[in-house]
């Protein structure tokens, strides 16, 4: 009997473990509730209409909308459409050959980005819907509809009338979650070409890499116009031009000499991420450019992106206490880092002038040339990352100064070189920006 | 098969029951200081944003601020009577709609500002001045910002966490 009442007894046991932990691994199962707030309209997945989102948000979404209004400029950039060739007719020179010699402008907020990319004079009837990767919402469907190459290989002209919606929710938001995701699926391979996965990354590490869907140095590869950033070696300026060197690109030919040139895009994430003060602190592009701001008792992080000199108050006086103080040291960091572009610039316009006429002499040493060519080709693309980035150094003080120390470095290298190949010192010149006749003034 | 069995067997099943339950609570997190642990309750979603968008987010955690440093005996003790207190108002419902700070709180807290501002602190702190009022009598929006309610923008939680 006795032996029975033991079997019993650990029958029960066992069972009553079992029941719990059963019921347990059910409540492990169960869906995570509703976080934060309750949507009033479900958003369908890569929906392009943002102000379908805004029902949902409507403070994010309000604030969205202002970036098509606000066109205020700053010292050296901001969002007022100015012509950065009558600003400094040098890249007139600089950019020779190439549509940007042509079109230049200041660019203006997300709002805008579908219009004036119809408006650009540098699109023509060849250009490839690759330019419209970074100017729409639509883009985020196209892209899971079309894949990367089906929509890059599309011209412009026959996407054009699928593209309806300027930069908006769908961009950088994931629908349902609202999580912040990579959508352009270029980014997606070039952090896969590093072994990285943004899926592991950080809440706070999205928040800047959202920005780099579109805020990098891009290039197009192939006939299909394929949208592909240099990363594979690492995203630092030398990785960048090791790698256009291994695969011997270059987006135009210098006239005349025939140099093979780099045209940098917009690497304000390269930059910021090389190391940047701010970026080694933990802090996101959005700390700054999308401050927590409040509206009446709601605090939401505002979404009119602009410079943040134009509202210090919410971007830097959240860390910064004085922000006076902090005012004055961008105003000094911006001007040392434009004035040592432009000593970049100058050097690089006697670089130009040099091969230019050494390429004519008849009897060069093409390899000293060749030589000249090279140090062309590297040092006016340091200058450009520098110039291009939007943000005149700010990002990144120490690196865009060595940069462009580099930059003036390798541009009078060049000269040295055109002089040695056209056995000419009178190419040694400089200040031949200042003794051209005349620049011509390009149409803004 | 001797009496002892049923007793082996029930405190297997005790610890096995045991150890499911630690990993379907995630009981483990409960004992660090990851803000995200804090957050998993989503009562504290306006003031996880709030930290999380003011500038004390690179420094703090929610333990540094809340929770006594003197020891790790009354660290611990004060977690474990925290945690119980937050488990069985969120349980029972009788959490307040607005949380405020109660003044054994206060107290916590007051002393952890001068633990790490102690050097800044330094000369109220020993003045000729009654020192009777919280930092955040004046300093109001340096932890969790300025004053307002934050939207838990999305339903994830931090990615890898």
């Amino acid at each position: 009997m006795k032996k029975y009442t033991t079997f019993i007894l650990i029958g029960i046991i066992i069972l009553l473990a079992a029941v719990l932990i059963g019921v347990l691994i059910y409540l492990k199962n169960q869906p995570p509730q509703t976080r934060g707030f309750e949507p009033l309209v479900e958003i369908a997945a890569f929906e392009p209409d943002s102000s379908k989102w805004g029902l949902n948000f409507p403070n994010q979404y309000a604030t969205l909308l202002k970036t098509e209004a606000n066109a205020t400029p700053t010292t050296y950039g901001g969002s007022e459409k100015f012509s950065h060739l009558v600003k400094d007719p040098r890249q007139v020179i600089l950019f020779m050959g190439y549509p940007f010699s042509k079109d230049y402008n200041e660019e203006r907020g997300h709002g805008n980005a579908l219009a004036d990319v119809n408006a650009t004079r540098r699109v023509t009837e060849t250009t490839h819907a690759t330019c419209y990767s970074c100017k729409s919402s639509n883009n985020p469907a196209l892209w899971n509809e079309l894949g990367l190459e089906g929509y890059d290989a599309m011209l412009f002209s026959e996407i054009a009338p699928r593209l309806t919606e300027t930069i908006g929710c769908a961009n950088c938001h994931e629908a349902g979650t609202m999580r912040l995701i990579v959508t352009n699926p270029s980014l997606e391979n070039a952090l896969k070409a590093q072994g990285l996965d943004w899926r592991t990354y950080t809440r706070q590490e999205m928040r800047a890499l959202v920005c780099a869907n579109c805020h990098v140095e891009y290039y197009m590869v192939g006939d299909k116009k394929i949208l592909t950033f240099p990363w594979a070696n690492g995203t630092r300026i030398e990785q960048i031009i090791d790698y256009y060197d291994e695969i011997g690109f270059s987006d135009w030919k210098y006239p005349g000499a025939g140099t093979p040139m780099l045209k940098a895009q917009h690497p304000e994430y390269e930059m910021f991420t090389a190391g940047s003060t701010h970026y080694a602190a933990g802090v996101s592009c959005a700390d700054c450019h999308m401050p927590y701001v409040r509206d009446g008792a709601m605090k939401y992080s505002s979404h009119n992106i602009h410079s943040p000199l134009l509202d210090p108050e919410p971007a830097c006086g959240q860390c910064h206490t004085d922000v006076d103080y902090v005012l004055g040291r961008v105003a000094t960091i911006q001007a040392e880092v434009y004035a040592a572009k432009l000593a970049t610039e100058d050097a690089l316009v006697d670089a130009i002038a040099a091969i230019q006429t050494a390429a004519a002499v008849a009897d060069v040493d093409p390899i000293l040339l060749d030589a000249a060519l090279t140090l062309h080709r590297h040092a006016q693309f340091r200058w450009d990352f520098v110039s291009a980035e939007n943000s005149m150094g700010f990002h990144n003080p120490e690196y865009a100064l060595s940069i462009l120390a580099e930059a003036t470095n390798l541009a009078r290298q060049a000269q040295m070189k055109a002089v040695q190949a056209a056995h000419a010192p009178s190419l040694l010149d400089t200040g031949s920006y200042y003794t051209l006749p005349s620049v011509p003034t390009p149409v803004p | 098969m001797s009496a002892k069995w049923p007793l082996i067997v029930g405190v297997a099943a005790l610890l096995l029951a045991l150890g499911v339950f630690a990993w379907v609570t995630d009981a483990p997190a409960y004992l660090g200081h990851e803000p995200q642990t804090c957050n998993n309750c989503h009562v504290m979603d306006s003031q996880y944003e709030n930290w999380y968008h003011a500038a004390h987010e690179r420094f703090t955690d929610c333990t540094d601020c809340h929770l006594p440093h003197q020891n790790i005996l009354a660290y611990y003790l004060y977690k474990g009577y925290s945690g119980m207190k937050d488990v069985v108002s969120f349980t029972m419902k009788t959490y307040p709609v607005a949380i405020r700070a109660n003044e054994q709180t206060d107290k916590i807290v007051q002393a952890n500002c001068i633990r790490c501002h102690s050097d800044t602190v330094e000369s109220i702190l020993i003045g000729a001045q009654p020192f009777e009022r919280y930092c955040w009598d004046c300093h109001r929006s340096v932890a969790h910002g300025a004053r307002g309610f934050s939207l838990y923008p999305s339903q994830h939680k931090e990615n890898g966490k």
